[in-house]
């Protein structure tokens, strides 16, 4: 830092810590300044012999005037009123983004059709993809494509209750999943949905466990 | 507050960073002087704008004298007092200033280890006050390539920097295929106060950019393909039937090629190589069809990027083995690529890729391939079903690509098998001999519904391939491709 700069800081400390000085003294011993209002008196004496308004009007002009010139420094140098600084301007790409459509995520078609669904009817028009899908699972652990529907049919294939009772028409729909859909249908229905594709998820990982499972023959009536 | 006060300079040697300064400020007024320096160990500051809150010119002033002013004429001590409160608030702020020779180093360092598609790649970030007065608060955001994602971490950092000490951050960065270039680092550093700020752009020596370009660099994905004995000799060691060398005995090793009669004599154990044999006739079959270009999550490349880089790898591979090998592309329109090519059913088809010819063409398809693979399929939302409706191929296209095999040659299949048209086409070239192999990259994430039943929709298909192929391999998004190309040369799944 230069030399300059330097004196201009302590000359600005100093007047700072005077300023302060006397406001401390003026407040808690007024006394110490006592010699100061003594040597103010005369000036009162001399203001005392002028008229109150027109004093007034000599001391508003002089702020203003003041206000004046402050307010012509600051217009001729250029300053304005600024927001703070940002390093990422709101137009600006944020550095942490991604310029990706999310609708090329694997999945968000489906996804898309499970949060529109809006009742249980609506939930129930997907059953038969998910069905064809846990046959094509148990198909690749090597069971035959009729008993595998049967076995979906029967509910025979998953542990989850919601989702043996969604798929297959063979297997109630526990109560409390009814009262449920009494309640709200469309959450009931979009539960239901996810349930039993975690269901068949679980099935396509691991068919040989869920074709352990008795299924009861079927019988000609 | 309304007395912002600005005043800022950009630096008169620098093009286009002057856009958010105010031009025509006097000059005298700006006092920081942004350090431009040969030395390398310095970063290029270039400032963008500089705003202090409380000029020594600012409303505060009026505000003290007409406290002043008051005061004196009621003579009240509480006021006169009360006027000092915005006078020391100006002159405090005056006091508060940054310093005059700003001095910051940005250094970037990144993994330097070679790149696949889909690699985390850490991007580590360390920056150093090489300047004399302390740094109370700098903040610097990282200008991130717009093509990578942050998956961890973060590019921003807010940092308190003593003179001479460092301070770093990182964040990961999903690569992607290509040559991605970093931007200048963006700082804002304050004074204490907060009065007097500055917003600069700083060079940053070390890493400038992501590469991940070379897929001939990959090994390891040749032995994907089985090893068929009695085609064709290489000079590698291994199995076979020839000798070729012996080492020292690895855990592992087949005990039939443990040389028992050197052990016998002195209890060294030491393993027999025989010459490595393997099918000297290849085919890459590769499925970047729209269907496959989509991923497992938006800051993944396509499971077509994945299959579109382990293929050209592939034929890379096997052109420097001396192979003969052929490929095939599905997906891949021939008027997206630069030279005329041969088309058998829907696909490109590009016999003997180890010539001068076919390399040239083989490299102008995967070039094609790239570009298309990197163009994301947008899901159809207008389906009344939730799963995309599966179309099989036409025989036809089948038998014109299945015709074009050579006799014996093996097949990889690279695709990330979102439906069953590679399993006809692997189908149909085990039934005329070509053993096929499946690679598929898993364009797949169970984080949702729609995820989870896709990935059990292709898991079915992988179930189904295992029966048609000599061999699968299963390509977790998770997974990187050059730990699949070990693992495969590991000859592991």
């Amino acid at each position: 830092m230069s030399v300059l700069g330097l004196l201009r800081r302590g000359l600005l400390t100093l007047s700072l810590l005077a300023l302060l000085g006397a406001v401390a003294a003026l407040l808690l011993a007024p006394e110490l300044i006592a010699p100061a209002e003594d040597a103010m008196t005369p000036i009162y004496d001399q203001v005392a012999e002028y008229e109150t308004d027109q004093l007034l009007n000599t001391a508003v002009g002089t702020i203003a005037l003041i206000a004046l010139i402050v307010g012509a420094i600051r217009k001729l140098s250029g300053i304005s009123g600024e927001a703070d600084p940002v390093l990422v301007a709101d137009d600006e790409r944020l550095p942490e983004s991604v310029s990706v459509d999310p609708a090329t995520v694997t999945g968000y078609a489906t996804n898309e059709a499970v949060n529109g669904v809006e009742s249980l009817d609506d939930a129930r028009q997907y059953r038969n993809d998910l069905r064809e899908t846990a046959v094509a699972a148990l198909q690749a652990g090597g069971e035959s494509p009729e008993v595998a529907r049967r076995r979906i049919e029967q509910g025979a294939w998953t542990d989850d209750d919601i989702a043996a009772g969604f798929l297959g028409d063979a297997v109630p729909v526990p109560l409390l999943a009814r009262l449920r859909g009494w309640l709200d249908e469309a959450a009931e229905g979009r539960r239901r949905l996810v349930r039993s594709i975690n269901a068949v998820a679980t099935l396509a990982t691991a068919p040989d466990a869920a074709a352990q499972t008795p299924i009861e023959e079927e019988t000609d009536e | 507050m309304s007395d912002a006060t600005q005043r800022s300079r950009a630096e008169q040697d620098t093009t286009d960073q002057s856009t958010l300064s105010q031009s025509g400020d006097d000059a005298t007024t700006t006092e920081i002087e942004a350090s431009r320096t040969a030395e390398s160990t310095r970063s290029t500051l270039t400032l963008r704008r500089r705003i202090r809150r409380i000029g020594p010119w600012s409303i505060w002033l009026v505000g003290g004298f007409f406290l002043l002013g008051l005061g004196l004429f009621y003579a009240e001590a509480t006021l006169v007092a009360a006027a000092a409160i915005p006078f020391v608030y100006v002159g405090y702020a005056a006091l508060s200033t940054l310093p005059r020779n700003l001095s910051i180093d940005v250094n970037r360092s990144v993994d330097d280890r070679r790149l696949t598609p889909g690699d985390p790649v850490e991007v580590t970030v360390s920056v150093t006050n090489t300047g004399d007065s302390v740094l109370t608060d700098l903040r610097i955001v990282d200008a991130v390539p717009e093509e990578l994602a942050v998956t961890a971490g973060s590019p921003r950092a807010s940092l308190a920097l003593r003179p001479g000490s460092t301070a770093s951050f990182s964040y990961t960065v999903i690569a992607k295929r290509g040559d991605f270039a970093f931007g200048d680092a963006r700082l804002v550093v304050r004074s204490l106060l907060g009065t007097d700020t500055a917003t600069l752009s700083a060079t940053v020596s070390g890493a400038d950019s992501v590469n991940c370009t070379d897929p001939a660099a990959l090994d390891g994905l040749h032995q994907a393909t089985k090893l068929r004995t009695g085609v064709t000799q290489s000079d590698q060691g291994g199995e076979g039937l020839e000798f070729h060398s012996t080492r020292e005995y690895r855990s592992g090793d087949a005990q039939t090629r443990v040389n028992w009669r050197q052990y016998a004599k002195t209890g060294d154990l030491v393993t027999t190589e025989f010459r490595q044999e393997r099918a000297a006739r290849e085919i890459v079959l590769l499925d970047v069809r729209p269907e496959t270009r989509c991923s497992s999550a938006v800051t993944h490349p396509t499971g077509a990027e994945y299959a579109a880089y382990a293929a050209e790898a592939a034929v890379e591979r096997y052109r420097r083995l001396g192979h003969r090998v052929s490929l095939a592309a599905l997906g891949v329109d021939a008027d997206d690529v630069e030279i005329p090519i041969r088309e058998a059913g829907n696909a490109l088809w590009v016999e003997n890729a180890g010539t001068e010819t076919g390399q040239h063409a083989a490299d102008a398809v995967f070039s094609a391939a790239a570009d298309v693979a990197a163009s994301r399929t947008t899901a159809n939302t207008a389906l009344t079903s939730l799963v995309e409706n599966e179309s099989e191929p036409h025989r036809r296209d089948i038998s014109g690509l299945v015709a074009q095999f050579p006799e014996r040659a093996e097949l990889l299949i690279v695709s990330p098998l979102v439906d069953r048209t590679p399993l006809s086409y692997a189908k149909r070239a085990a039934v005329i001999g070509n053993a096929p192999t499946l690679l598929s990259p898993d364009p797949t994430a169970e984080e949702n519904a729609g995820g989870q039943l896709h990935s059990a929709r292709r898991e079915i298909r992988l179930r189904e391939a295992r029966g048609v192929c000599e061999r699968v391999i299963d390509w977790p998004a998770e997974r990187s491709l050059s730990a699949v190309a070990a693992a495969v040369d590991r000859g592991g799944r």
